[in-house]
């Protein structure tokens, strides 16, 4: 089976040579499979062959269509176009459930599950078979979690769950079912190091024992690690396929870019260290002291944190989703009002200060949820572009907004951060995620910026925008910026931040500089230290 | 979508096609009621035109129904804008129209220059304090503002008839409908068009429709209204206080229906009478909703909805068809144009723009990864 095809051709993938397979080798194909929204062309005559007991990675930029044809592959979308086999038996997944009947399953990247049911109920859910009773369900839902290791108490409520153990949910779920062929979507996008490789382990004992597996990832390090075999998207298409120990995360991320990338960005840590101990200690931008804050049941989120940020470095947050990351960038920010504790920026209280009159002193903040926080999808680009400087010259007079200027400022900073978009008076809605974050990177980090607080900068961003967002940073960095980083993504954190903080259930876990920051100690840390092991919170 | 509704022409046919064709549809449905009945669809609205327009009398009697509903639609689309549902602006007609009344009748020996004014301001100041409650309970309680202010709909009615049957009862009156003393004649809204009631709060209307649309296109409050109401936590984080807005579209809100009140009060009736409203506040959504709350829009579908009633009394008369005819029609249009998917196809009238994603709950489920195509 040699796969391996040069990434830079545009045409249809000539379907792969299935030389040396024999009948019924493959657990799912899609042949021909187009897909298309209005004008948007998402998938394109594209044509995947999984092999049985396979672990398929399945990458590419957003956008790309991966996610369309594993919507199509589970059910949820219907294909224009093309056909779809399981076990070569020709099948028309008219629903998710249909495709379940088949044996495919989709585990989701953010949990779908109903957080005030039980796990077996949440289990019942996918079924419409009448329920006499949760016992026999019970049990054979222990006895599958035993089997493959995925250890969850049945009768608890999913909300208690952690993610890590929302996600065995979902994968047992796909187990009761008898599923064969099991789709994952950006599995470890929630996940510590540790945690995700407790999920490799598991997904590589399913394929031993013949399953199939399916993982949609925008992470090449975990292609290397977990795959068999790697299928590339770009532009509706598949670019490029080829068995995982045959290639290199440099060819994957050519062929899902197009053009050669740098994977990460290069620092001698020894060099700035040093640089860093020796100079005068700069201004303290960010000033946080016993800082409390609770979330909206009046639950305690953060437990007095203290944390300093100097002008010209980037601090990095580290913690598992959850752990009082989100509180804390919401009360510096302005958006939530702590119950103790100061925040100070360039020396003054702001504590009591709403998120206008923080701008104003020099906040700048990339918020984590980008549809709801970063646009207004509804809105334009130029309106977009303008939020939190509208109200000011020379934007606006006293009263009315300058149309003008206001187009002028916007054309300016569309260009000057390369957002793609027909004209300033595009929907944001419109345009892809990566185009999007650009948008906010650039209202944001155009002028001014004294304090930049950046959630989760990259997440779901391609890896051309990721590399242009971290640049960005860097830039602000270089100017004297103090950055306020929290990022789930490790490598982020160890590529940019000088110093971290780790966040455990709401305190400080542990504070890393220079070259003690790696990846595994941060983990570790994440986890609440050694003393946890990784399965504890189920 | 606020900026899609400002853009030039492109977008106004775009605009016209969605409720045109619910429009369509909606005749088509009472076409349909009409034969069941034995009746002429084609004779019946012929008589429904003559209703509405058929004599200068009718003409005027369409503006006149119009006028209110101009009002108390704006009122509505105002609130909407900025993220408020103000189910309330029947309350707020009427607290407005009874404040109005009471400045109308109370003053005596006033210019006309000056007592006008004062008897709009205070149907305005009426309907705005009225709707101020429910949003102080939004913004500081968090009480849900569609709930309360229907409920203060329910409190204005029974206020104002409390009023109008004890404290300011007019001697020797009976029977279902109450009124106070007149309104001076220097409170009284000069006519256009005399005899009719088509009075200057038809233009006045119309500058409130202008001004509105201006400020929310070109004004930092009203490009701050149109973000909290199109993305409050998008607003929030870019340091525009979501609140402050609230409590002031809701205000503004409330002024208008109480101006709507106060036209009616002094073109009207002359006096304040109970029942009051009997619907203006509730017909005002619907003509909001049929222009999906586009300032602009409201004028010409006022005068839609206040053709069809005025020409359904026209109708009922000639063909023995009855009103309630018009009633069903209405319905059957809004339910066309609040309708934006069917059978999980996307209407071809649907205002919302065609988006990457076709599907919305594709993209809510999947916000990381959120282009899924």
């Amino acid at each position: 089976m040699s796969l391996t095809r040069v990434p830079e051709e545009a045409g249809p993938p000539e379907p792969s040579e299935p030389s040396a397979a024999s009948p019924g080798e493959h657990a799912l194909r899609l042949e021909g499979v187009s897909k298309s929204f209005g004008d948007i062309r998402a998938n394109e005559d594209v044509t995947l062959r999984v092999r049985r007991g396979a672990i398929h990675g399945i990458v590419g930029e957003n956008g790309a269509g991966k996610t369309t044809l594993m919507r199509i592959a589970y059910g949820f979308y219907q294909a224009d176009a093309g056909h779809i086999f399981v076990d070569d038996g020709p099948v028309d997944l008219t629903s998710p459930r249909v495709a379940l009947g088949s044996g495919i399953a989709m585990v989701h990247q953010h949990s779908l599950l109903v957080d005030s049911l039980t796990v077996t109920e949440n289990i019942l859910l996918a079924t419409d078979k009448p329920i006499l009773s949760f016992a026999p369900a019970q049990a054979r839902i222990r006895e599958i979690g035993e089997r493959y290791g995925l250890a969850v108490d049945p009768t608890r409520k999913v909300g208690q769950l952690s993610v890590a153990a929302k996600q065995r949910v979902e994968i047992l779920k796909a187990l009761y079912f008898d599923a064969r062929i099991i789709i994952l979507d950006e599995p470890t996008a929630v996940l510590t190091p540790q945690e995700a490789r407790g999920l490799f382990a598991h997904l590589r004992s399913f394929a031993e024992q013949g399953k199939t597996i399916l993982i949609i990832t925008h992470k090449l390090p975990e292609v290397m690690v977990v795959t068999t075999e790697v299928s590339v998207m770009r532009g509706g298409r598949l670019v490029y396929e080829a068995r995982t120990a045959e290639t290199t995360e440099g060819d994957i991320a050519r062929a899902m870019v197009g053009r050669a990338v740098a994977l990460r960005m290069h620092r001698d840590r020894t060099v700035e260290a040093e640089a860093a101990d020796s100079t005068i200690s700069p201004e303290t931008v960010l000033e946080v002291r016993g800082l409390t804050v609770a979330d909206d049941r009046a639950v305690p989120r953060l437990r007095s944190v203290d944390l300093d940020v100097r002008a010209g470095e980037i601090v990095g947050i580290a913690a598992v989703e959850g752990n009082g990351q989100s509180e804390l960038v919401e009360a510096v920010t302005g958006l939530r009002r702590p119950t103790e504790g100061t925040i100070r920026i360039l020396g003054q209280d702001v504590t009591g200060s709403d998120p206008r009159r923080r701008r104003e002193r020099g906040l700048r903040h990339i918020p984590e949820d980008r549809l709801q926080s970063g646009v207004n999808p509804t809105a334009s680009v130029r309106e977009n572009l303008i939020c939190g400087r509208h109200y000011r010259p020379p934007l606006a007079g006293r009263w009315r907004m300058r149309t003008e200027q206001v187009q002028r400022y916007a054309a300016g900073l569309m260009e000057r951060f390369a957002i793609l978009a027909p004209d300033t008076s595009t929907r944001v809605g419109n345009l892809s995620g990566g185009n999007m974050q650009k948008v906010v990177i650039a209202r944001e980090l155009e002028e001014g910026a004294r304090l930049i607080v950046a959630a989760q900068p990259t997440q779901g961003v391609d890896i051309g925008a990721t590399e242009s967002i971290r640049n960005e940073l860097l830039r602000m960095r270089g100017e004297g910026a103090a950055i306020l980083l929290v990022s789930s993504e490790l490598s982020e954190i160890v590529d940019l931040a000088d110093r971290v903080v780790v966040l455990f259930s709401g305190s400080v876990a542990g504070r890393l500089s220079g070259r003690e920051i790696q990846e595994e100690k941060l983990g570790l840390l994440m986890m609440g230290g050694a003393s946890r092991s990784e399965m504890a919170d189920a | 979508m606020p900026e899609a509704r400002s853009l030039p022409l492109r977008n106004i046919g775009a605009a016209i096609r969605g409720p045109s064709i619910a429009i369509l549809l909606g005749f088509l449905a009472a076409a349909v009621l009409v034969l069941l009945i034995g009746k002429d669809p084609i004779e019946a609205a012929d008589a429904l035109w003559r209703g509405a327009f058929g004599t200068p009398n009718n003409i005027a009697g369409t503006l006149a129904l119009a006028t209110p509903l101009i009002f108390s639609a704006l009122a509505f689309a105002v609130a909407f804008r900025g993220s408020m549902f103000n189910a309330g602006v029947e309350g707020q007609l009427i607290i407005g129209a009874f404040l109005s009344a009471f400045v109308g009748f109370s003053f005596d020996g006033l210019p006309a220059l000056v007592h006008l004014p004062l008897m709009l301001a205070a149907g305005a100041l009426g309907g705005a304090l009225w709707a101020l409650l429910p949003a102080i309970w939004r913004v500081g309680l968090g009480a849900n503002e569609i709930v309360t202010t229907l409920m203060m709909n329910f409190i204005a009615i029974a206020l104002t008839d409390y009023l109008v049957l004890y404290p300011f009862r007019l001697p020797g009156q009976s029977g279902s409908a109450i009124r106070t003393e007149s309104i001076n004649p220097s409170a009284d809204l000069p006519s256009l068009w005399p005899p009719y009631n088509v009075t200057i709060a038809l233009p006045l209307a119309i500058l409130c429709v202008i001004t509105a649309w201006y400020v929310l296109r070109r004004f930092v409050v009203g490009y701050e209204v149109r973000m909290v109401g199109s993305a409050p936590r998008f607003a929030k984080a870019g340091g525009i206080p979501p609140g402050r807005h609230m409590v002031g579209v809701m205000m503004v809100s409330g002024a208008l229906a109480g101006l709507g009140g106060a036209a009616q009060v002094g073109g009207v009736f002359n006096a304040f009478v109970s029942p009051f409203a009997t619907g203006l506040g509730f017909n005002g959504v619907l003509v909001a909703l049929l222009v999906g709350n586009a300032p602009l829009g409201i004028p010409f579908a006022a005068v839609f909805i206040g053709a069809l009633q005025s020409g359904a009394i026209g109708m009922e008369l000639t063909t023995s068809i009855s009103r309630y005819l018009v009633a069903a029609l209405t319905a059957t249009i809004i339910i066309f144009v609040s309708a934006r998917q069917f059978g999980g196809r996307r209407l071809p009238w649907s205002t919302v723009a065609r988006g990457r994603s076709p599907q919305p709950r594709a993209k809510a489920t999947d916000p990381a990864d959120g282009t899924g195509s």
